[in-house]
């Protein structure tokens, strides 16, 4: 062991296992450092922020509303809420990098129920208090169809 | 001899196992403690309904493997807990877990992301050689003395325990540096949060039932305690994030993170992540700490 010259435990001595510990170290450090600050500079309205500690630090609201336009001109309402097998996890997909698979998945599901027509969307959410912003723009466009 | 630089001297000291051994058996407690949580809230990762995966190539299971994966890591974690094969238990908990973690989006939660974090700490650490059953009976069979038994019988690099305590001190930083904003530090986001967790959890039930439900209700409607509230919370967690490492702050480091996380705790029902949190404290304490209060609870 190399003692470190002063009132101190030894230390590890150089060789390939603190050569692969320090590899470690680092791997470890650069993905928890730079993951959460990726978290930070990406807005919260574009991400989820997972992975950057953001614990009950937020308020994330969001205001939805889906339309089924089917193909006799009626006009159906669509709860999100049915589209989710945790119906409280909803808000996580409200994201403007989540949602185009979310609308993906709703016009197949809709197909796969036999449901057919265009879905129009209003989403906007309100980050933090801040000014309502709209996910689909314009509001209330086409963000999938399904056809028989 | 030429002194060994402050990053060598950080990291690669040989150190007593103690703590890290009794971090990992409090972990481990967690980990047995957890596992029903995480099977009932990441029902994503099953197939069938909407799926957001990370990358295409890890896919959904099936409800059978599902199933199986959760009865699985109840022998693993209590293999972690009482220190028996550790290295392989935390090597198969960190496949399992991940594979769920890993498997949607959707079933992203921070605290099976703290325990993955871990238990990939703990996978290549010697968190197995100190008050862990396996390395006790090998040491007992060579009639090793009672102490050396349980907490090892030579010291260990420190880089494990120091990894863990780094990325404790980053989650409270990281924590804190979330909640400095406007909204937060009006209190607006806990008068949201725990507002509906005194409505709907044991706690708040228990309140109202002492105090009364209006009483109740005007304390969550009013702004100030919220705001002290926030404010507090942000200040712990900037302190906690370094007060624990220098030994004159870290007792008053101690208590106020005791008084964070057992609020935490007790007002919004989170266990598992509060303990792991408390248990690491034994990985900032001086390492000789624990073997001399063991030696000297042996003695008497």
């Amino acid at each position: 062991m190399v003692p470190n010259g002063i009132d101190g435990p030894p230390i590890l001595p150089p060789g390939p296992r603190r050569t692969a510990l320090n590899a470690f170290l680092a791997a470890f450090l650069a993905v928890q450092l730079l993951i959460p600050l990726w978290g930070f500079l990406r807005p919260s309205a574009d991400t989820t922020g997972s992975f950057s500690w953001n614990m009950y630090s937020q308020r994330y609201q969001v205001d939805a509303r889906y339309v089924l336009l089917t193909p006799d001109g009626k006009g159906e309402l669509l709860d999100p809420h049915d589209f989710m097998n945790r119906p409280d996890r909803w808000t996580s997909v409200m994201h403007r990098e989540t949602l185009p698979a979310f609308h993906r998945y709703l016009c197949e599901e809709l197909a796969r129920r036999g449901r057919h027509g265009q879905v129009k969307a209003k989403v906007r959410v309100s980050v933090n208090g801040e000014p309502w912003q709209d996910l689909v723009v314009p509001p209330n466009s086409t963000v999938c169809e399904t056809v028989p | 001899m030429s002194r060994p630089s402050a990053w060598d001297r950080f990291w690669f000291p040989m150190i007593p196992p103690a703590a890290l051994g009794l971090f990992r058996f409090v972990f481990g407690a967690c980990l047995v403690a957890e596992i029903e949580t995480t099977r009932q809230r990441s029902t994503f990762a099953i197939v069938g309904g909407f799926h957001l995966p990370y990358v295409s190539w890890i896919g959904p299971v099936s409800e059978q493997a599902y199933a199986w994966i959760h009865r699985v890591e109840y022998p693993l974690a209590a293999c972690v807990m009482v220190g028996l094969l550790v290295r392989p238990a935390a090597a198969a908990l960190l496949v399992l877990q991940a594979r769920i973690f890993f498997a949607d989006q959707l079933t992203f939660r921070n605290h099976p992301y703290f325990f993955l974090l871990v238990l990939l700490v703990l996978v290549p650490s010697p968190a197995g050689e100190a008050f862990a059953l396996g390395a006790f009976v090998r040491r007992f069979r060579e009639k090793k003395p009672w102490a050396t038994c349980l907490l090892g019988d030579e010291p260990r690099v420190a880089a494990f325990q120091r990894l863990l305590c780094v990325e404790v001190s980053l989650v409270y930083l990281l924590a804190a540096l979330n909640k400095i904003h406007d909204h937060y530090l009006t209190g607006a986001v806990l008068q949201h949060v725990l507002g509906d967790a005194l409505h709907e959890k044991a706690f708040g039930r228990f309140v109202a039932h002492v105090v009364g439900a209006q009483r109740l209700d005007a304390f969550i409607a009013s702004a100030a305690p919220w705001t002290v509230l926030a404010a507090f919370t942000v200040v712990v967690e900037l302190f906690l994030a370094f007060a624990l490492w220098p030994r004159a702050t870290r007792r008053i480091a101690i208590l106020a993170g005791l008084a964070l996380h057992l609020g935490i705790g007790v007002t919004m029902d989170i266990h598992t992540f509060t303990a792991a949190m408390l248990g690491s404290y034994v990985l900032f304490l001086d390492p000789e700490t624990i073997p001399r209060w063991t030696r000297r609870i042996l003695r008497n």
